[in-house]
């Protein structure tokens, strides 16, 4: 079954097509991978599906509940959460505050709970910290979890934007080239986790470039080009597509 | 620990000011002070901590003055009511203020601001009927139980109180998924969406609470003066008021407190220190040598000195 699919699909930005009608659909439980080479659409797919820019045309469901209209925190507290390609944390809270944003559409407590500081709020507050630390765990963050994000290492970062993702309790989550800039060591993190994630049931859209990491953990594969999808499949079947090595290598 | 002898300090001065001084222009200087500080407060939470810019406070201030002393003059309301009133337009003007600031920031927010400052300042000058216009408003009444008229001294218990609500209120929000939304919303409004929060509710919220005090701090200030012209809601007192959050510290909780009391106090120093001739220039001079050298504001300074006198060490879950 599809968890998410998306009709004729289409982002303009002025006279350039970003998505040229795509149809895609992603299918529950699995890791989708989406490749192209540089400008084919694929973190504006991302962007689109996720509220972040306006769809120019074209529907985009989720769980057949169509959601293209929707502002962005609305599609995030359904359930679908995302990286973003160029790391965006925030540099004015704490490591375990980062999650804990994330968390906020899951307190109950009112402004008003807030200032009498009633035993309802401090409960779910200590319910949403253990939930953070927990997260942090998953992704080796916990020994950190009351640091200033900005200046640690890119890998803990990237890790941190995953965690505070996964605190949305998401069904389907978008990953913007999760290994893009990472030593060795860190990369082996990142898929890793990705298995874990996929084991526990989350669906997992992945943008990437790197094919090692897409051959070790793709389910299926998407490849774009111009806007449009040119081939789809098992990694090994589009490895050898003619259309896929023409886009990626040019012709001879 | 630290909490306590903040709060107990808090009190201990706000108690026993008056009862050092019988000199009424100082209590009243005082009382002036506190409230600018209640406003200052409710900016430090707009501008530092939910990252959205208002000059146009000002305009807030006369809707919370004019209501109140119209509900209280023209409609013979008492006080309280006059002042809750006072603060609930403010609240609403607020809300409406917070729809531009959906899609504008920074110099755009600033002027969509200060043309709001304008209008009111505009209607308060020619709404002659309900406003008294450049004639002024006369009459307010002042602070009184039953038939006994409080004295500066009480009133500066009465707006000690409220400021030290005001500032409890603002804690407690800033340490709560509330609190933590906002300075997510003021590092990156699209990374707050995709944590599932509406940063337009936020928005309307923030602008809400600053203009709530702003309102109140109006309103407290129509009583106490008895007497409102347009002089005090200028387009220049919406950027001093910005000018008292920054020095006292946008980021910090004290920073309103801080820099309404410090900015209110330290012209009249000069003014009587000898400087009577340039005591505007040598304030703002001061505030420019400030902002400059201290750029996170007098708040965390007087905070650092605080724990060295207490040999208290920074906790590692919440900043003051």
């Amino acid at each position: 079954m599809d968890i998410l699919r998306t009709e004729k699909l289409t982002k303009r930005f002025g006279g350039v097509v970003a998505n040229n009608e795509l149809s895609v659909g992603i299918s529950q439980g699995n890791i989708t991978a989406l490749i192209g080479p540089n400008g084919s659409g694929k973190t504006t797919f991302i962007n689109v599906v996720t509220g972040v820019h306006p769809i120019t045309s074209g529907k985009v469901y989720y769980k057949d509940q169509d959601i293209s209209q929707m502002d962005i925190n609305r599609i995030s507290r359904l359930g679908i959460a995302r990286t973003f390609q160029k790391i965006r944390l925030f540099e004015n809270l704490s490591v375990i505050e980062n999650v804990l944003v994330a968390r906020k559409s899951f307190y109950k407590s009112g402004p008003l709970s807030v200032v009498l500081g009633t035993p309802k709020f401090r409960r779910e507050e200590s319910e949403n910290k253990e939930k953070a630390l927990e997260l942090l765990r998953l992704v080796g963050l916990e020994e950190r979890a009351y640091d200033s994000p900005t200046g640690m290492a890119y890998g803990l970062r990237r890790c941190l934007e995953i965690a505070r993702a996964l605190a949305l309790e998401p069904q389907l989550i978008f990953l913007d080239e999760p290994a893009a800039g990472m030593t060795r060591d860190e990369f082996k993190v990142i898929m890793d986790l990705m298995i874990i994630l996929k084991e526990r049931g989350i669906t997992i859209l992945l943008v990437e470039h790197t094919m090692d990491f897409i051959k070790a953990v793709a389910d299926w594969v998407y490849v774009l080009n111009f806007g449009q999808v040119i081939a789809e499949g098992k990694f090994d079947e589009i490895e050898k597509d003619p259309l896929v090595l023409k886009a990626y290598l040019g012709e001879d | 620990m630290k909490k306590l002898i903040l709060i107990v300090g808090a009190i201990l001065l706000i108690i026993l000011f008056p009862l050092f001084t019988n000199n009424m222009y100082h209590l009243y200087l005082m009382n002036r002070a506190l409230i600018h500080a209640i406003l200052a407060t409710g900016l430090v939470f707009l501008t530092g901590f939910a990252g959205q810019i208002s000059l146009g406070q000002a305009g807030f201030y006369a809707i919370g003055a004019y209501t109140s002393a119209y509900f209280t003059v023209r409609l013979g309301l008492p006080i309280p009511i006059g002042v809750i009133a006072g603060v609930v337009l403010s609240v609403v003007a607020g809300f409406l203020l917070s729809i531009p600031s959906f899609k504008l920031k920074a110099f755009f927010l600033s002027l969509v601001t200060i043309a709001f400052g304008q209008i009111v300042w505009m209607l308060v000058i020619n709404l002659t009927p309900i406003t008294g216009g450049p004639y002024g408003f006369f009459g307010i009444p002042f602070y009184s139980v039953g038939n006994n008229m409080l004295s500066y001294g009480q009133v500066f218990w009465l707006f000690g109180g409220i400021l030290l609500v005001s500032v409890f209120i603002m804690y407690r929000i800033k340490h709560s998924h509330f609190g933590r939304a906002m300075l997510a919303m003021n590092d990156d409004d699209v990374a707050t969406e995709t944590c599932g929060i509406s940063t337009k509710k936020l928005k309307i919220a923030a602008f809400g609470f600053s203009a709530g005090l702003a309102g109140l701090a109006g309103a407290l200030y129509a009583h106490l003066a008895g007497f409102l012209s347009p002089e005090p809601f200028t387009f220049f007192e919406s950027s001093n008021f910005v000018a008292m959050a920054v020095v006292g510290g946008l980021r910090h909780m004290s920073g309103g407190v801080v820099g309404g009391i410090g900015l209110t106090l330290l012209p009249e120093f000069l003014r009587f220190g000898g400087w009577e001739n340039y005591y505007l220039m040598v304030t703002s001079l001061i505030v420019i040598v400030i902002i400059i050298f201290v750029p996170m504001g007098l708040g965390p300074i007087l905070e650092n000195l605080f724990r060295k006198v207490f040999k208290l060490k920074r906790s590692n879950t919440k900043t003051l």
